[in-house]
């Protein structure tokens, strides 16, 4: 594509229009000089002849004079007449095809012979030889008569002629006129068109980038690219317009991006803030119970030997798993915390309610042995089987209230199934339950204990997903509570973390 | 995009516009230059100035002749002057004195126009006759009919047609046959061919020139020879008084006409019977040939002392005898 620059454009425009105006005017003119030539063409030969027939009247008459007087200054007279009749004669006689130039050149050599007549005339009548110039006279008329014979005959032709083609030139003058007003009519709106388009060329360009960063200025970057013009500047500001649309469309993706990450980590942020709310809370909890577990164990121990040496075994037993079940709740709050040791726990703890009730409570733990290395919160399945053997089993005579633990792989994620046969758990206790984190509400100062509530929130805050627990029926009708675990228990923010 | 493609649309439809009116204005400005020129516009590419010279009138037969001669000197270049001039002798010296390259003439006067022909051929200028012509002079060539002929086969048509005695009568143009023996001749070719029996021409007259003089003369030729059974016109002008003349005077179908012409009245007459046969020579050959002889004059080519040319008779209901 040949690009150019607005000057050489805008020169090129006014150089196009004074050339169209130019070969108008031109044409005009030429026209106008051709219709002319054509006119003055037309009486040339009448002129011609006229003139001749003038010259030629006057020599006959000063030779009437002479012959009448015979006197030197006439002769002299009828001399120049006769020199003025033979400059009207040319010497160079072309023969044409047309009729009344051929008879023009007959007419010029009748006057040649005419000349030499009335010189014939002259010479007689200086010899006084009347009879002699009295012939010769005589002849030198009837040339003459055959001379205006000769040019009546031209201009009677002439005239038939000249009739036709004064008609014919006229037609051809209104026929040309109206050509020309035509021409001039087309040229002058050519020219309108070409500056229109001329205008409408340089400014469409520049409309367009209006009207672009009419949308860029609304936040709107994907308008499309300008199109480059032939125009030198036109095509450099689009393509700068467009460079710079798409840098910032670039900043603003960059910035966007950038604020995104932002609000991710101080989301993360958040969460962990939260997370060591809660932390800082259960080792509160936790803190405010060591003080009771040094007494408790001290006082358990005590109880051990107590029972030890009064051979009480049995209470000696249980006094002992239940010291075990403290010390492992307390440990594992201190150090990293898998779903075996959770499992450790749990057992402790179904140990302690076999003692207490017997075979009334069955609890059951299945895990994959995968599972067992997967990172888990503390204190999770503990308290959800305390839920169920409190509040599912609650009132329950019968001695077969079982609770399941069971580990299984839902496409990428562990689900962990909680389940009893025990009476379930009821629509708003579950809403409760599983309802959005309100740290106002749902941190109190005075810990109730670690409840469902409370795993719920811990979950989801550990795993970073809201699904991390689910509370449904289980197919006896008691309650299930359904963890969801990612494969390999790494929570969801240290997943993002690591891709980070 | 619409509008610049309108745009660009519009730009070409004029600019082809402004082209077309102007090569249009171009075109009319130069179709007026090839046709009669305005301008003065001399010059001629061969150079060689001929002079024709026919008897003043509208005879068709003249027409098709200048027309000829026409077409023969744009075929071959020349300036051709014509003139239809009463007297001829003048015309002779005026070629002369003009320094004409060559002459063709109709020849109307032989005893007043010899001279000057032979003046002429003295001084190398060519003289060609056309139709009439003038055998005692020093011309080149003859370019016509056959005089003789012509009277010959109009005498054999009369034969053919008329039966029993034949009583004829032969009225020539005084314009064109009074001083000029082609009268004579086509008597002579009639004469020849009617000769044997009581057959015989009766009357042998000049008409005079216009319509009514003819018919006039043509009445009075039927009024003083009553057995008069054929008329013989050697113009297309007699043809017509004649045929006129034989409606209002003699209405009985006794008397044939032979005459020159393809007129209207002339072709009526044939149809009712009054006009037994007319003689058409070709007039635009007579004329081309006649200049094209002369421009073989002129070229130093072998020209014949005459060519004759081909005339027919058109009878009534067919073209050709």
């Amino acid at each position: 594509m040949i690009r150019r620059t607005l000057k050489s454009r805008i020169a090129l425009l006014f150089f196009v229009i004074l050339l169209i105006l130019l070969v108008s005017n031109l044409y005009s003119l030429a026209t106008a000089l051709w219709l002319r030539r054509q006119f003055e063409g037309m009486y040339s030969q009448e002129m011609r002849l006229g003139r001749m027939d003038s010259r030629l009247e006057r020599v006959r008459s000063d030779l009437k004079v002479f012959v009448l007087t015979g006197g030197a200054e006439e002769r002299d007279i009828l001399q120049a007449a006769l020199e003025g009749l033979e400059d009207t004669v040319p010497v160079k006689r072309p023969v044409s095809r047309n009729q009344r130039f051929l008879m023009e050149r007959t007419i010029y050599y009748l006057i040649d012979r005419y000349i030499l007549q009335v010189e014939g005339v002259v010479e007689a009548r200086s010899r006084r030889d009347y009879v002699g110039y009295s012939e010769t006279y005589r002849v030198t008329e009837k040339t003459f008569g055959m001379i205006e014979d000769y040019r009546e005959k031209i201009l009677l032709d002439n005239l038939e002629i000249r009739s036709d083609q004064y008609l014919e030139a006229a037609r051809i003058y209104r026929d040309l006129q109206l050509n020309n007003l035509i021409v001039l009519g087309l040229a002058v709106l050519l020219l309108i068109l070409l500056i229109l388009r001329f205008i409408h060329h340089l400014a469409e360009p520049v409309e367009l980038m209006s009207r672009r960063v009419r949308e860029i200025g609304r936040g709107n970057f994907d308008v499309p690219d300008i199109p480059e013009s032939n125009q030198l500047e036109i095509s450099v500001m689009a393509r700068g317009f467009n460079e710079m649309k798409r840098s910032l469309k670039n900043s603003i993706t960059e910035i966007r991006e950038k604020a995104e990450v932002e609000r991710s980590l101080a989301d993360q942020k958040i969460r962990n803030m939260e997370m060591e709310h809660l932390l800082k809370n259960a080792e509160m909890a936790s803190l405010r119970s060591h003080m009771n577990p040094h007494f408790l164990f001290n006082s358990l121990n005590t109880g051990v030997q107590l029972a030890t040496m009064e051979d009480a075994d049995r209470t000696a037993e249980y006094m002992d798993k239940l010291a075990r079940l403290f010390r492992h709740n307390v440990k594992s709050l201190d150090q990293s915390h898998h779903l075996r040791d959770e499992a450790e726990g749990l057992d402790l703890y179904s140990e302690l309610l076999r003692e207490r009730f017997g075979d009334k409570y069955t609890i059951t733990v299945q895990l994959p042995p995968a599972l067992g290395a997967c990172p888990f919160p503390p204190m999770i399945l503990q308290p959800l089987v305390e839920n169920s053997v409190l509040h599912g089993f609650a009132d329950r005579e019968d001695r077969d209230c079982r609770v399941a633990v069971r580990g299984e792989i839902s496409g990428l994620d562990w689900l962990l199934r909680v389940e009893d046969n025990g009476w379930g758990i009821g629509r708003e206790a579950r809403e409760k339950a599983l309802a959005p984190l309100n740290p106002a509400g749902d941190f109190p100062r005075r810990s109730r204990g670690i409840g469902l509530r409370n795993v719920v929130l811990r979950m989801r805050l550990f795993y970073d997903r809201e699904d991390a627990v689910s509370i449904g029926t289980s197919l006896e009708g008691g309650a299930a509570v359904i963890l969801r675990i990612p494969q390999g228990g790494i929570p969801q923010g240290e997943q993002n973390g690591q891709r980070d | 995009m619409v509008r610049h493609r309108i745009i660009n649309a519009l730009i070409l439809l004029f600019s082809l516009g402004v082209a077309v009116f102007f090569f249009r204005a171009l075109f009319i400005m130069l179709a007026l230059g090839k046709t009669e020129p305005m301008t003065v516009s001399p010059e001629s590419p061969g150079g060689v100035h001929v002079m024709l010279l026919l008897p003043p009138g509208e005879d068709p037969f003249f027409r098709d002749l200048l027309k000829g001669a026409r077409k023969a000197a744009s075929d071959y270049q020349l300036g051709l002057e014509i003139q239809r001039p009463h007297s001829m002798e003048d015309y002779l010296a005026v070629a002369r004195i003009s320094q004409v390259d060559g002459l063709a003439l109709y020849v109307t006067d032989e005893q007043a126009l010899v001279p000057g022909i032979d003046r002429l051929s003295v001084e190398n200028i060519p003289v060609i006759t056309l139709e009439s012509d003038a055998p005692a002079s020093r011309r080149l060539c003859y370019v016509g009919s056959n005089g003789f002929r012509i009277g010959q086969r109009a005498g054999e048509l009369i034969m053919e047609r008329q039966s029993g005695e034949i009583r004829a009568a032969l009225i020539r143009s005084s314009r064109l046959f009074e001083k000029a023996s082609r009268g004579e001749i086509i008597y002579y070719g009639i004469q020849a061919a009617i000769s044997g029996g009581d057959n015989r021409i009766v009357d042998n007259v000049l008409s005079e020139t216009g319509i009514l003089s003819a018919e006039e003369t043509a009445r009075r030729v039927m009024l003083r020879n009553p057995g008069l059974n054929v008329i013989f016109c050697t113009s297309m002008i007699d043809t017509i008084a004649a045929v006129q003349a034989l409606r209002k005077y003699r209405p009985r179908r006794d008397i044939r006409i032979l005459g020159y012409g393809s007129h209207r009245i002339i072709r009526e007459g044939m149809e009712e019977g009054q006009v037994a046969g007319t003689i058409r020579r070709d007039g635009f050959t007579t004329g081309y040939e006649g200049i094209q002889i002369l421009f073989d004059a002129l070229e130093d080519r072998y020209v014949p002392s005459a060519r004759y040319i081909d005339f027919r008779i058109d009878l009534p209901g067919r073209g050709r005898p």
